[in-house]
């Protein structure tokens, strides 16, 4: 299957590789102090390409067309959508995340049809839209629609798509196996470089010459069967269109174990046996589950759950659901803005000193570590409780307070340092240091250390503000 | 791809024969392949949890479960006749109080819940380094001959669980704060002191959802690639518990009425995840989870 033995995966590539194709003008508008530097971020998956201004100009393309080549992932990087919401897919250079890291996480397309009342696809995209999660400072949301031609007939499914385009300017995935019907659709929004699903065995002449036409990436479909789809690819892509995006079909159920399989099978020969025609982003259809319609909807959202958290894990790059229930899709969200940071930092904070509400030398110190998760849920209760206090963020590199105690990241002498530099000591009074509960055991220490009394606070963050309330100002008599 | 490696296979619970009293055997390890990505891959065991002090055991739990849940004898036997769980693990929960001296309750609990169900178990102890000593060789005790799992063994503090568990014959827990490093290092001290690498379990300690769970998921993948690539000392089935799923704020302030839905799906989440990553042990609290990881896991497998 290997068709490009030439072609080496990023984790074989040398920055040394990558440097001697670089302009080398040191000019540092890449924000790096050197283009060595910037080379290594390029080899780490870190910085894209587009970052070094240089390469744009006309007299390096040839190098910018070899960085590419060098650089190009595994599974290619297909775009759909317009303007600020056009969004990214594919683009993975790796089967395991701790190899490297995982780019582009898959937009979630929420589906209507031509068959809804206007009223319910208003209702749709409205909650689309307005579907969102604070989330340790991020703000998680759904990404795009997909519209679905049930009625076969060319001119609902084109009312369907105009009216989907005037609710929202949110990517639009057109779905249709009739090439009349997707052509009726898209004319409606040519303009929007909309996804085409999809190409099969039977229409691919007529479905490849409107995408070649119109310039728009396509869905080539060909479920559970492999071989077929990496044919039907390797035609299209012949012919010219290289925005190509595989649908291996989503079954739920008994056919789940075979869906895992199909979704690894094509990633393993992408990112291990470099195989291009396999090599291109693939589509989950968790809603799929609906189709039987058999079952109640409780019933059928838990199925589309279990399919999306699962091909969320196992390589979808897109997916495209039904339910809108907040305890259907909140889960995915987080598991999939986690599943795609990178494994190689851990997410963190800047340590120093936090100010909250109207602090006097009188108000609490409190004490945690710069883990995103662990600052974001202490900002929030803090907050929420409407408390005035100082709180010292302990540089432990990103890792929570359980953790750090027992790798050594948080102990005593790293939170004196703490103290010292954050100038705590300088804005309050006294000297008492409430310490995570799950930091207790070095309170010992830490008083020796710091020469601070320490207080241990709550467990959970959520203790925080009953702990105050009993504990602050603390008792001087049991000093 | 080929593997030089294989897990080992740790067997917990005995039968009559074999000088104890459960009703079967649970074998766990024995994989030669990265799992669901290289072929068949065996299908991972469900434990539900259970405490004998429900002080800060999640309200939703608890109110789903309803009464049996203030008998820990009584609740094991639901878990196995009711809830169909592979396992049972009986948090000592008592033993985390201040002051905690009621060593004979904790053999009076064992003694109940190993009456309530024929299920394999697992038995978490102190987590309170001065009463450890005394606690571990009581649960080492009271179950002897039944070849549990003991928990837990961290670095700081693995000596009397792992000689509870060498004296009595049981295997241990070890866990580690996501780090396959010190994964190992714990592994090597653990045999070093006795332990046979066919009687640990490797924890790698799981995040709740959203809690970084992903650094679970990545430690677990890494500590299954080391050891098919031939690293014996982390060649360890896995057990994973995201233990703080219903404690998240997520979960707590859930609308009332999909509160407990929310609840079944953030362990669920987590568990068929680790699953994926190669856990071979996966531990849930809520009834309703097991159930449905039940059958995503029948499902896994290929079965309708």
């Amino acid at each position: 299957m290997k068709d490009k033995p030439g072609r080496r995966s990023i984790k074989e590539i040398s920055p040394i590789d990558v440097y001697r194709l670089l302009p080398g003008t040191a000019c540092k508008e890449c924000g790096e102090p050197n283009c060595m530097a910037f080379a290594t971020r390029l080899v780490n998956g870190e910085v894209m390409l587009d970052a070094c201004p240089p390469l744009r100009i006309p007299k390096y393309q040839s190098l910018y067309q070899q960085l590419q080549q060098l650089l190009a992932p595994a599974v290619r990087a297909v775009t759909f959508g317009f303007g600020d919401r056009a969004i990214t897919i594919g683009g993975k250079h790796v089967l395991q995340r701790h190899e490297l890291t995982y780019h582009h996480p898959p937009p979630i397309a929420i589906e209507v049809s031509d068959q809804m009342a206007e009223s319910e696809i208003e209702e749709r995209i409205r909650k689309t839209l307005a579907f969102s999660y604070l989330y340790i400072g991020r703000d998680l949301r759904l990404d795009a629609i997909a519209v679905r031609a049930v009625s076969g007939n060319p001119t609902a499914f084109a009312s369907a798509v105009r009216h989907v385009a005037t609710l929202t300017d949110q990517p639009i995935i057109l779905c249709t196996l009739d090439p009349q019907v997707m052509a009726a659709g898209l004319e409606e929004i040519k303009n929007r470089r909309p996804l085409l699903y999809a190409a099969t065995q039977d229409n691919w002449k007529e479905m490849g010459a409107i995408a070649l036409a119109h310039q728009v990436p396509l869905v080539v479909h060909s479920p559970g069967d492999i071989a077929l789809l990496r044919s039907l690819t390797r035609t299209l892509q012949e012919w010219g269109i290289r925005d190509l995006v595989m649908d291996p079909g989503t079954y739920a159920e008994g056919g789940l174990a075979d869906t895992l399989h199909t979704f690894t099978l094509i990633r393993r020969a992408a990112c291990h046996d470099q195989d291009e025609y396999l090599g291109y982003p693939m589509v989950g259809i968790p809603m799929a589950v609906w189709a039987t319609g058999e079952f109640s909807p409780e019933m059928e959202s838990w199925k589309e759950a279990v399919v999306s958290s699962l091909l969320i894990t196992r390589y979808a790059d897109l997916l495209v659901m039904h339910s809108m229930d907040g305890w259907v899709l909140l889960p995915q969200l987080i598991w999939r803005f986690n599943l795609y940071t990178d494994p190689r930092k851990p997410v963190s904070v800047e340590a120093g000193l936090r100010e909250f509400g109207t602090p006097t030398p009188d108000s609490p110190v409190l004490l945690t570590t710069n883990y995103a998760l662990t600052y974001f849920t202490v900002e929030s209760d803090i907050k929420s409780a409407h408390l005035d206090c100082y709180l010292v963020v302990v540089d432990t590199s990103g890792i929570s307070v359980e953790s750090a105690v027992a790798g050594r990241y948080l102990t005593p002498e790293t939170i004196a340092t703490a103290m010292n530099e954050s100038g705590v000591r300088e804005k309050v009074g006294h000297h008492t240091l409430i310490l995570p509960g799950l930091a207790a055991r070095l309170s010992g220490e830490v008083e020796e250390v710091t020469g601070w009394r320490v207080l241990v606070g709550s467990k959970d963050s959520s203790g925080i503000p009953s702990f105050i309330k009993e504990h602050w100002p603390p008792d001087e008599a049991t000093d | 791809m080929t593997w030089s490696g294989e897990i080992d296979r740790v067997h917990i619970g005995a039968t009559k024969q074999e000088g104890g009293t459960r009703s079967r055997v649970c074998t766990v390890g024995g994989a030669k392949n990265l799992p669901f990505l290289e072929g068949a891959s065996e299908m991972p065991l469900i434990a539900l949890e259970i405490c004998d002090d429900t002080g800060s055991w999640s309200p939703i739990v608890l109110a789903y479960t309803g009464d049996v849940t203030r008998d820990a004898g009584e609740w094991a036997k639901k878990a196995e006749k009711e809830f169909g769980a592979d396992l049972v693990r009986l948090h000592l929960t008592s033993t985390r109080k201040r002051g905690f001296s009621d060593v004979r309750g904790v053999r009076t609990t064992i003694e109940a819940v190993l009456q309530g169900t024929g299920l394999p178990l697992i038995i978490e102890g102190s987590n309170e380094p001065s009463v450890d000593s005394e606690v571990f060789s009581a649960c080492g005790e009271a179950a002897a001959g039944e070849r549990a799992l003991l928990g837990t063994a961290e670095a700081d503090r693995y000596r009397s669980v792992a000689a509870a568990a060498v004296a009595f014959g049981h295997g241990v827990i070890a866990q580690s704060p996501i780090d396959i490093n010190l994964a190992k290092q714990l592994n090597i001290l653990l045999h070093e002191i006795g332990m046979p690498h066919d009687r640990i379990v490797i924890d790698p300690f799981t995040g709740a959802l959203g809690y970084g769970f992903e650094y679970s998921y990545s430690v677990m993948e890494r500590i299954r690639t080391a050891a098919l690539k031939g690293d014996t000392d982390l060649a360890m089935p896995m057990i994973s518990a995201a233990a703080d799923s219903l404690n998240i704020k997520e979960v707590r302030e859930a609308p009332q009425e999909v509160r407990d839905e929310t609840a079944v799906m953030w362990e669920f989440c987590a568990a068929f995840s680790a699953a994926v990553a190669g856990a071979e042990i996966v531990c849930v609290r809520h009834p309703r989870t097991l159930e449905k990881l039940k059958k995503g896991f029948a499902h896994l497998a290929g079965e309708g």
